[in-house]
């Protein structure tokens, strides 16, 4: 008579001296470093132009695959134009462009959704980050986008009084904060 | 990322790329799709390591993802053709030769492909180390059931590990 207890028993010990063999049979020792070479080297070499000797960003079109970043000074406001996917992949360019805009002295800042096609959580976590290193409530962020399922994620996530449908208005919400 | 912490993405690297594989194989992934969507999934955690809170689990999705993304036609051609070869027979070698090692490599792949979805998900986690419990918990079905897909795939397996133990005995006596 066999119980389910005997049946059972080393079930995971099993799996896991099994996994252990398993793992050592598809990954050679040496496939191991040669991977963890490439990863590095991909690492090192991101797509994004960012990152240039003098840390100055440039004003014009940044390329990345899906995401077309632009960026000029009006009024003394940063006014950065997203075209394109802001997602998991391509936020990263943004958030370092942000980054670069306040290491140079930008306070305020607009964000245009332009042809923003797609804005995802990666995408809306920079926006958040950035939104609090810049001071959280006091105004110094503003968005404009006219694209309908944008606007509700951003009033999900509170943004409502920052989203404007046009440049003009607002640079004058920015102003009057 | 300031030198600690590469020290630090390293040894997570060296630790759980192998396992990572192996997740993924286990999961149905062709093994060139699963080393590519590993590797991916790698980029992606070392960029980001400072903000991940669980690295582990982080790449497994990550890195199922990408696999789902990058590799669902070309994996389940592959898949096919190891299922074809899994019929063939052992073929008698030392186990020096690398291509012994591809050939007992694609076997097993195609012993973890053929089985059903369930048992393949139910290995995968247990490979990793997790208890009957979290398994449960994390595919939503009851202990009992991730204890019946384990039994199943062992008995599958059972062939070819004992072949394995044989052949590596055969080696120790040499």
């Amino acid at each position: 008579m066999t119980g389910e207890g005997d049946r059972d028993a080393g079930l995971d010990a099993w799996a896991l001296a099994t996994g252990q063999i398993l793992k050592e049979l598809l990954t050679q020792q040496s496939e191991v470093e040669a991977a963890l070479h490439a990863v590095h080297a991909e690492v090192a070499s991101p797509p994004s132009t960012l990152g240039a000797a003098d840390g100055v960003p440039a004003v014009g079109p940044l390329p990345s695959d899906y995401l077309t970043l632009t960026w000029e000074n009006v009024d003394g406001h940063a006014v950065v134009s997203i075209s394109g996917e802001l997602d998991y992949n391509t936020s990263p360019t943004l958030e370092s462009l942000l980054e670069d805009l306040r290491r140079h002295g930008y306070s305020h800042y607009v964000v245009v959704f332009a042809k923003a096609s797609f804005l995802d959580s990666a995408g809306l976590n920079v926006l958040l980050r950035h939104w609090h290193t810049v001071g959280g409530q006091s105004g110094k962020m503003q968005i404009v986008t006219t694209q309908i399922s944008i606007r509700k994620v951003l009033d999900l996530f509170g943004f409502s009084d920052a989203v404007h449908l046009s440049l003009d208005a607002a640079l004058e919400a920015a102003d009057e904060s | 990322m300031r030198a600690a912490e590469e020290g630090e993405f390293d040894a997570f690297f060296r630790q759980q790329y192998p396992a990572l594989v192996l997740h993924l194989v286990a999961q149905g992934e062709s093994l060139q799709t699963a080393r590519d969507a590993a590797q991916e999934a790698m980029v992606k955690a070392c960029q980001w390591w400072q903000d991940l809170q669980e690295p582990i689990p982080w790449v497994r999705l990550t890195a199922r993802r990408c696999a789902w993304r990058n590799g669902r036609r070309e994996g389940q051609r592959r898949v096919k053709e190891q299922h074809a070869l899994a019929q063939r027979p052992v073929a008698e070698a030392s186990p020096e030769d690398g291509l012994v090692m591809r050939e007992e490599q694609q076997r097993v792949i195609a012993l973890l492909h053929g089985l059903p979805s369930a048992q393949q998900a139910t290995v995968a986690y247990a490979f990793d180390g997790y208890a009957t419990k979290e398994i449960a918990d994390r595919l939503n079905v009851s202990e009992a059931t991730v204890r019946s897909n384990l039994r199943h795939a062992r008995r599958q397996l059972q062939g070819w590990l004992a072949a394995r133990k044989q052949q590596e005995a055969d080696a120790d006596d040499r």
